[in-house]
Parts: structure tokens; sequence; C-alpha cells
């Protein structure tokens, strides 16, 4: 049980980018959770279960992704020490 | 003012988190004591992080390799791996989530989030939730400190009280009696500097300080801070304004054998190419670009107009005047040790005001479309395959990745 089996694709919003790691070349790509929810096969799914649907980007290579969310929206400084 | 009678916010801030991401990464370090580095064999640099048993023996973080060594002769140095550390804060943030709706994040190990009301009554309850959850699903090499309180602020000193995998509750009902046991440079805000003032104020230990008044704090500090702070401190529900972004850049130590301006050059290119691409990320245009280099007896620094420009080549083409000047300027044999590019004075990218004067709107909107094109290549490609002119990064690897309190890189800044 972690956040990948919690969470559905369509519990994202829709400006939401999703990270693509290669577990065999190492490549990164960027998929918008908003366009993935476009694809039928994909619409009722657990990240998790989008996570084995998705490849690699490299044509040559197709190999299986390790997902991440991207938190940069979050991102809030000190000001004066405070938090 | 709003004074909360509850619980409200949690502050969680992990320990020691960039050596026991090494330690979770790497089961050799695991349980010995680890020193993680700017670099690989550097040696007249500092320990940035150390893991707990490091510590148990003395090292501290920010303390040179030579003390380290000579407080601890087993501690194992790694280099730093920010693209590990940043992986694992999405990981983390991600997990957390799970649990509770994430308010802000303060920097790759610290964030805060509301309390919600179901779990105000027993919110220790909640912070074993979380630790359990990430000891599951990540692993238990890296702890975390959890706080609770009626603000931010005290949820953040009392997670810093709780230090090391503390989970600590500053009820307000219990205040001022956990902060009554702190050194005034136990609060976030109170620096030495700062501490001296109040010292010569009369102000040398907490009951002293909560007992002023708001503006007399706002006195003492010259500023509004002072004021807020009385308030958070006070349990009132106050927190740090939302900043706005005022620039982007990096900056870079070159390692000794790179320090001739031709290097110097090479690299600030690259760090600003990497720099205009976050702005360009976020939707920004610069209306200024500024270059600074440290040399053997201080530092040079000169800045250039942009006219409300994002793309690679009005950014590099400005840079390429100020190397002109720094070449004209300097003896040709300098030594340039570390240099920096801001590119500064933002406005957003949707609202160009333009030059009738200078009239280049056609010729920007041409190179921001090579510019996005570029873009879009690299980010499909996950790497740099284009660039325009060489693209030579420096020795020591993740330029423009560095890590800082407001800046969490992205896959992207390390290509």
């Amino acid at each position: 049980m972690n956040w990948k089996t919690d969470l559905k694709l369509s519990d994202l919003g829709a400006g939401e980018r999703i990270e693509a790691t290669c577990k065999k070349c190492g490549l990164t790509h960027y998929e918008q959770a908003a366009h993935l929810l476009t694809r039928p096969d994909m619409q009722h799914l657990y990240l998790d279960e989008a996570e084995r649907l998705l490849h690699c980007a490299n044509r040559f290579c197709r190999g299986p992704v390790r997902i991440a969310l991207i938190h940069d929206g979050k991102t809030e400084g000190f000001v004066g020490g405070m938090a | 003012m709003r004074r909360p009678t509850q619980i409200e916010r949690l502050y969680l801030d992990f320990d020691g988190f960039f050596a026991s991401v090494e330690q979770q990464a790497r089961p050799r370090l695991r349980g010995k004591p680890v020193g993680v580095t700017p670099f690989a064999e550097a040696e007249h640099t500092c320990v940035i992080a150390c893991s707990r048993e490091a510590k148990l023996r003395g090292v501290k973080n920010v303390m040179s390799i030579a003390e380290a060594r000579a407080r601890c002769p087993e501690i194992i140095l790694v280099p730093q791996s920010p693209d590990l550390y940043r992986r694992a804060h999405n990981a983390l943030i991600s997990e957390i989530s799970a649990v509770l709706p994430i308010d802000a994040i303060k920097s790759i190990d610290e964030l805060t989030c509301r309390v919600e009301a179901a779990d105000r009554a027993d919110p220790q309850r909640l912070g074993l939730r979380i630790k359990q959850r990430l000891a599951d699903n990540i692993g238990p090499y890296i702890n975390c400190s959890i706080g609770f309180g009626a603000n931010r602020q005290l949820a953040k000193m009392a997670c810093k009280a709780g230090k090391p995998n503390g989970n600590m509750v500053w009820r307000p009902e219990d205040m001022p009696g956990p902060l009554l046991a702190l050194q005034l440079v136990d609060v976030p805000g109170i620096g030495g500097r700062m501490a001296r003032r109040l010292a010569r104020a009369g102000i040398t230990d907490m009951a002293g300080l909560l007992a002023t008044q708001p503006k007399q704090m706002r006195k003492l500090w010259g500023n509004v801070t002072g004021e807020r702070l009385w308030y958070a401190l006070h349990g009132y529900d106050l927190q740090a304004q939302p900043s706005k972004r005022g620039m982007y850049g990096h900056g870079r130590v070159l390692p000794p054998g790179h320090r001739t301006l031709d290097h110097a050059r090479d690299a600030s290119r690259l760090l600003l190419v990497k720099a205009a691409r976050r702005m360009r990320r976020d939707g920004w245009n610069a209306d200024g670009l500024w270059l600074w280099l440290q040399i053997r007896d201080g530092s040079w620094t000169r800045a250039a107009p942009l006219r409300a420009a994002q793309d690679d080549q009005a950014v590099l083409h400005a840079l390429e005047g100020l190397w002109a000047m720094a070449r004209a300027q300097l003896p040709r044999n300098e030594r340039i040790i570390r240099l920096g590019v801001t590119l500064l004075d933002l406005t957003p990218a949707n609202e160009r005001q333009l030059d009738l004067l200078l009239d280049d709107d056609r010729i920007r909107r041409r190179w921001e479309c090579a510019t996005a094109a570029i873009d879009s290549l690299n980010r499909k490609h996950g790497r740099t395959l284009v660039s325009l002119g060489a693209w030579t990064p420096p020795p020591g690897g993740y330029a423009g990745g560095k890590i800082s309190y407001t800046r969490i890189p992205s896959a992207e800044d390390f290509w």
C-alpha cells in the first residue's frame, strides 16, 4: 500500500505533471495528467496501474518506468526566519 | 487576529536528510558515520551534512573535512547526489500527501500541514501514522521529527525541540512553558547578531522576549518581522507571507584546473541557459542580466539590460557583451574562483511591454519560437541534445542542480 495504490489518475489536478523515469536507460520524460486521462485505457486507473502502462519515451528502449509527482507549486520560503 | 485554542499546524523536518537518504540508498553506509561533501575527493571543503552516527562522534554540518576527520577518523565521506535527494524528496512528499494534504514545502527536507479537525485531539497518533507510512513505504533509515503547535512557527520550534525522530506536541493551553526552556537563538529568526541586539536592550532570555510588546519587537527588529514574530510566539495564527520571485540564477565554484577566463565563460554560458530554461518554464521574462566573478583580490560584477527577453539568443548575446567587458578589464591570466549569473527584473512573459525605439518584437518572437523548439527537443530526449553554441559542463557534475531552501531542482535541471 503506497501513494501509487492510493491515488487515481483522475485525482490529480488537470495541470499536474507526472515525471516518468526509465528503469532501463534512465531517461526522464514528463506526462500531463490531463493528457493521460484522454486515453480510454487510463481513465479509471490507479497510479500504479498507469505506471505499468507507461513506457520509456525512447522508442529504441521502451523500458518500464518509475513515476513521481512534481510538487513545485507548494514551495514557500522563510521570511525573516518565520515558517 | 485569531488565536487558535487547539493544535492546528504540523511541521515535519527530516533528520540529517542528505546523509540518511545516502544510507537508505546504499546499504554499505548503514549504521556508519557518514559525511556528505560537495565534490568527490574534495579535501579543502566542508561536510555539508552528516549522519546521526557521525553527529554522535562530534561531527557537525558545515564542519571542515579536516576537523571532521580529526573528530571521527572512521567517517565515510560521500559526494553529494542532488538527483537522488530530489527523487527521495518527491517520494516522501507523495507518501505524506497520502496521509494529509501538504500546506507548504519549506525546503527539500521541511514541510508544514494543517491538522484536520479529526486529528486535533490526538495529534501524536497522526505523527505516528506518518512515520509508520514512511518506514513501510520508503524505508527505516530516513527518519523525521514532527512538531505540532497552534501555528507554523510554534510547530517548527516544537519539531526542533523533539529532534531527532521526535513527535512533539505543544498544546496552546501548555504555552508558554515549553518556550521558556529555550535559548533565544533557538527561535527561528533570531541569530547571533539579533541575540546581541536583544541583549543590548536588556533581553537575554525567553521570559524577557515574551514579556515585550508587539511594537517593541518591531522597533528592536527595525521592521514588521519583529512584530509578526511576537504574535507567532504568543500563539496567534500567523505565518510567513508568500514571497514573490525576483530572479533566476546559478552559481558555481570552479575546480582549480578550470579557472581560466575561457573555462569560466563556458561554465557561465551553461549556467545561464539552465537559469533561462527555468525562467521560461515558470513564465517570466527578464529585464536584466548580472554576471559576478570571484577573483583572487575581490570580485568583478557587471549588469546588462535585456528588454523583457527569455530566449537563449537574447540572454547569451547579453552574456557575451559582459564577457567582452570582463576580458577588457581583467588581466588575461586572471583566475576565476567562483562565478554567478542572474536573470533579474522579472516581468510576466505574457505581459511583454514593447519598446517602440528598439522595435525588436519580430526578431524576439522568432528566437522565442526557436528556443521553444530547442526546449521541446531536449525535453523529448531527456537531455541537452540541442543548444546554442557549445555545451561544456564544468567538472563535478550537477551544474544548475543545486539544492537551496526555496528551490528543489527538477529532473530537467540536471540535463
